[in-house]
């Protein structure tokens, strides 16, 4: 017969399976609102040991890495942007600059056949591109694109209708394409 | 569909595969017989892909290494960093409480509840949560909580129709976690009192309890469960023991405990007198 100490325990294992293979994930989403490092790791430690606390509200089943985005979304409406600190720090060309050295799409070995379409578009043209489209639109389109949630996840990490997460995703992107065709003239293709 | 139809309101949510039924069948017919939505959509596909890439970041060893030593340092810390933290301090005396009780509490882990949830599935779908009307009378100067915890014990004591499978202490805790309710039982075997059966129900305010009745040498006691609403001890404690709080209510005896794992009140209610509803959880106690 398992004791008290058992179950939480069990909780506890249920955390570690649940949550930590999402790490990356949340990093890389926290890096992309608090825009810098120091700021992006308090941050994704907050938002950890309140997964941690609040793991017993979390529904298994269901999309963990959601439940955790919406926890970082929480922690970062509720307490860096009260406190200013989202504002971008003096430093963020070069933590731009280092998180397009890591990002995965610095890797020019694609072979994905429908990735040749943007095949020429760099990394530094990107995150340009990227900053140009407004928050609202950037944030959708990095958790659609990036995090890989539906858009019924989208719309309750963001606490709006999934209306809006389609529109706004649609708008995100058409925005991007827009900015990509517009900066790149050596890609060859027509101006949208 | 026509072509900018398709561009202004379809194309997106067709990359990101989130349509279905009519509208993805109208939209692979429209890209089927337009070849430049065709290219729009492969462009589109190679957009997302590309953000995909760009967006991906593996997070540094070293900041790897200082959460596995927060989680680990907040794991030291003990259960109580468990559940809601504004309740955490009081939270956690209760929680010392039920160390020290060792009460035998049956836990039913995840796995097995998900065995049993298709038969549960099937139980609440056939009325699982009928909510038999139960009459509170609210004694003024009373304790509204009170009231409605011996509103139920009244008349479960007289009717109580079990609504989960209630062949064994598992198939109960089973039904409960599956409900995310806690799947805690007490054993009062000891005590000559046995588990009749386990109740998922409303509270007359909406919220999910569960009612399991214990009955044996005439006694009844009947364990609730559900979700706390305030942080408010109830007043009139005769008796304290291990972070368990003894009342003598209108007749009845009641022990109010909380968990922080969750967020959960659990009364017992019985007509026994508190000495003796004491006595069964130092029984239960082991």
């Amino acid at each position: 017969m398992a004791s008290k100490r058992d179950s939480t325990r069990s909780t506890r294992e249920s955390f570690e399976r649940e949550v930590l293979p999402h790490l990356d994930s949340i990093y890389s989403m926290a890096l992309r609102l608090a825009r810098n490092r120091e700021d992006a790791n308090d941050l994704l430690q907050d938002t950890i040991l309140r997964a941690l606390r609040f793991f017993h509200q979390f529904t298994p089943g269901t999309n963990c890495r959601a439940w955790v985005l919406t926890i970082l979304f929480n922690n970062f409406r509720n307490g860096y942007r009260k406190s200013g600190r989202e504002q971008v720090s003096p430093s963020e060309s070069e933590f731009v600059e280092r998180l397009e050295a890591e990002s995965l799409a610095s890797d020019q070995s694609q072979s994905d056949p429908e990735s040749l379409a943007f095949a020429n578009v760099m990394a530094p043209e990107l995150t340009a591109a990227l900053d140009e489209i407004p928050e609202e639109f950037r944030i959708a389109l990095m958790l659609v694109d990036v995090e890989e949630l539906s858009y019924r996840e989208v719309s309750e990490v963001l606490t709006v209708p999934v209306g809006t997460v389609k529109s706004r995703v649609s708008r995100g992107r058409s925005l991007l394409r827009e900015a990509l065709l517009n900066s790149a003239p050596g890609m060859g293709r027509k101006r949208a | 569909m026509n072509h900018s139809e398709y561009i202004d309101q379809f194309l997106s949510a067709h990359a990101d595969t989130e349509l279905s039924g009519d509208e993805l069948r109208e939209a692979e017919a429209h890209v089927a017989s337009c070849a430049e939505c065709a290219a729009r959509l492969a462009e589109e596909r190679a957009l997302k892909a590309l953000v995909h890439r760009h967006g991906q970041v593996s997070m540094p060893s070293a900041v790897q290494a200082r959460l596995m030593t927060m989680l680990a340092e907040e794991a030291a810390r003990g259960e109580g960093a468990l559940g809601p933290k504004p309740e955490a301090q009081r939270a956690r005396s209760y929680e010392r409480g039920l160390r020290r009780l060792r009460r035998p509490a049956i836990w039913i882990p995840l796995s097995f509840a998900a065995c049993l949830a298709i038969a549960i599935v099937g139980a609440r779908q056939r009325g699982y949560l009928g909510g038999d009307a139960v009459h509170v009378v609210y004694h003024p100067g009373g304790y509204a909580e009170f009231d409605v915890a011996t509103a139920y014990f009244a008349k479960f004591d007289r009717d109580f129709h079990p609504n989960v499978p209630s062949d064994s202490y598992g198939d109960v805790a089973g039904a409960y976690v599956d409900a995310h309710m806690p799947g805690h039982l007490w054993n009062f075997n000891g005590s000559g009192l046995h588990l009749v059966g386990g109740r998922l129900d409303k509270l007359p305010d909406g919220r999910l309890a569960t009612f399991t009745l214990y009955k044996g040498g005439g006694n009844s006691v009947m364990c609730i469960r559900y979700k706390a609403r305030t942080d408010r001890l109830p007043p009139g404690v005769v008796r304290e023991a291990d972070g368990y709080l003894f009342y003598s209510y209108n007749g009845y005896s009641i022990c109010y405990s909380y968990s922080p794992i969750g967020n959960f009140i659990c009364l017992l209610v019985t007509r026994q007198p508190v000495k003796q509803l004491l006595e069964n959880i130092e029984y239960a106690s082991g």
